[in-house]
């Protein structure tokens, strides 16, 4: 019976305060009469093993203890969801970008360490931003919970507040139309100013491009002139079609890949400012080449991410009429 | 051979949650008579209900919080034991809660009757 005793004493220290005595009387008495029933079944008294195993059935002292107590969260089952949803987002949208830019700081500010250590300290950081991420998220949603338990203000809703359901795949005609204007405009400005190799030669400020420039100029009114034609289709049928959406990956592709390789191509061939000393200039200049250099990790993701959602666009137009196909082939076969 | 239809934790789950509002149903009806913990539970497992202690005495706080059961210490084969029974109220939510079981039952067999009507004996008789 000492592990009765024991068993109940364990069971006692996590029971509501007030009612302590009451519910381990209760229990005591269900053991006990357990117990004696087993006891006149077998016609002896039980042995320890045997009671061990059945208080180890009973469930462990904790676990029993809190059946006693009212059913509380921390966030609910209505919340828990969302609560997940919004920490996924966060993660994605709040954690990673800051871990990247962390890097890319770490790495323009200390260029000659090495990439373990970069890596390590952002890795370790990591931990803190994370943390302090979920937990204000946790702590809001803990608040919502609160606030919904006294208030119900879930609720208070109208089903005329909900958002306008939107075609995914629809081109607004307005869109088509700004990137009509914007992109003749710039053709005809990359045309005007853009050719020359010294786009600015004036009597205080002249800049001079290296030859490889003119693969820029003419690479990139290619994709200006590829954009304008697209957006005239694209206001005609205002609906993402595959051809369409691969276009519009291979126009940011390329303005992608141009961008960076420009980044990387020592473009200025020489800056010349009035008054200023030769020597100074090439300090300027080869501070401007530095920057322009630190700035391509940057313009890579960029680029990275444009082309992401851009293939993204491509799979959910094949995927739509792949479902379209097969809705007309059930319709024709009935 | 074809694979099981459902699988048992699955079954386990819902079996569960389907016993989950008659147990409520069975302990007020059970203490119509008045009865201990430890012979409710008897009671309730001889007609086929089990109900492990861990969730009856719980349920039993709580049912007599909410004002349907009344409890008496008292001495009983030299051991004190708590005897549970309904209170005036309690049978009259057993009571509101038999017509609403009665209601659930009566629909289930309607729903049931409609779908027999309208399956295939081969599908009723699990081919």
């Amino acid at each position: 019976m000492e592990l009765v005793q024991r068993y109940l004493k364990a069971i006692e220290f996590w029971l509501p305060a007030g009612e302590k005595q009451d519910i381990l009387a209760e229990i005591s008495e269900d053991i006990h009469s357990q117990i004696e029933e087993r006891q006149t079944a077998l016609g002896r008294v039980l042995r320890d093993t045997e009671i061990e195993t059945l208080l180890k059935l009973r469930g462990r002292p904790m676990l029993v203890a809190n059946r006693y107590r009212p059913q509380r969260w921390l966030i609910g089952p209505d919340w828990f969801p969302t609560y997940v949803f919004v920490l996924k987002i966060v993660g994605l949208c709040y954690v990673l970008p800051w871990l990247v830019i962390y890097f890319i700081v770490q790495r323009v500010n200390h260029p000659a360490s090495n990439w373990g250590l970069t890596l390590l300290a952002t890795w370790s950081t990591a931990w803190t931003v994370a943390f302090i991420a979920a937990a204000t998220v946790t702590l809001i949603f803990s608040v919502l919970q609160l606030t919904e338990a006294h208030t119900h203000f879930l609720e208070n809703w109208n089903p005329r507040q909900l958002p306008v359901v939107r075609d995914a795949f629809k081109i607004p005609r307005i869109n088509s139309i700004v990137e009509i204007v914007v992109g003749v405009a710039f053709v005809l400005w990359w045309i005007a100013y853009a050719y020359a190799p010294e786009p600015f030669n004036g009597p205080a400020f002249k800049l001079s491009l290296n030859p490889v420039w003119v693969y820029f100029f003419w690479g990139y009114l290619t994709i200006g002139l590829a954009n304008i034609a697209l957006a005239i289709f694209n206001l005609r049928r205002p609906s993402w079609s595959v051809a369409r959406a691969t276009c519009r990956t291979l126009s940011d592709l390329a303005g992608g890949a141009l961008f960076c390789w420009l980044l990387k191509a020592d473009i200025v061939a020489s800056i010349w400012v009035a008054n200023v000393a030769p020597a100074r200039m090439m300090e300027i200049k080869t501070a401007i080449q530095y920057w322009i250099g630190q700035c391509f990790p940057i313009a890579l993701i960029v680029a990275l991410i444009v082309v992401v959602i851009d293939v993204f666009r491509i799979v959910r137009v094949r995927q739509r009429s792949g479902v379209d196909l097969a809705n007309g082939a059930a319709v024709s076969a009935r | 051979m074809s694979e099981p239809l459902v699988t048992s934790d699955l079954f386990e789950n819902l079996r569960l949650e389907l016993r989950r509002g008659s147990l409520v149903l069975a302990v007020l009806a059970a203490l119509r008579s008045e009865r201990y913990g430890y012979t409710l539970r008897k009671t309730l497992s001889d007609h086929g209900l089990e109900i492990d202690e861990n969730t009856l005495y719980p349920l039993l706080r709580r049912l007599e919080s909410q004002g349907l059961l009344a409890s008496v210490w008292r001495e009983e084969n030299k051991r004190n034991k708590r005897f549970y029974r309904l209170s005036a109220q309690g049978e009259q939510m057993l009571a509101q809660l038999l017509v609403e079981w009665e209601t659930i039952h009566g629909s289930l067999n309607e729903i049931l009757k409609e779908q027999h009507h309208g399956t295939s004996p081969a599908i009723l008789e699990g081919d």
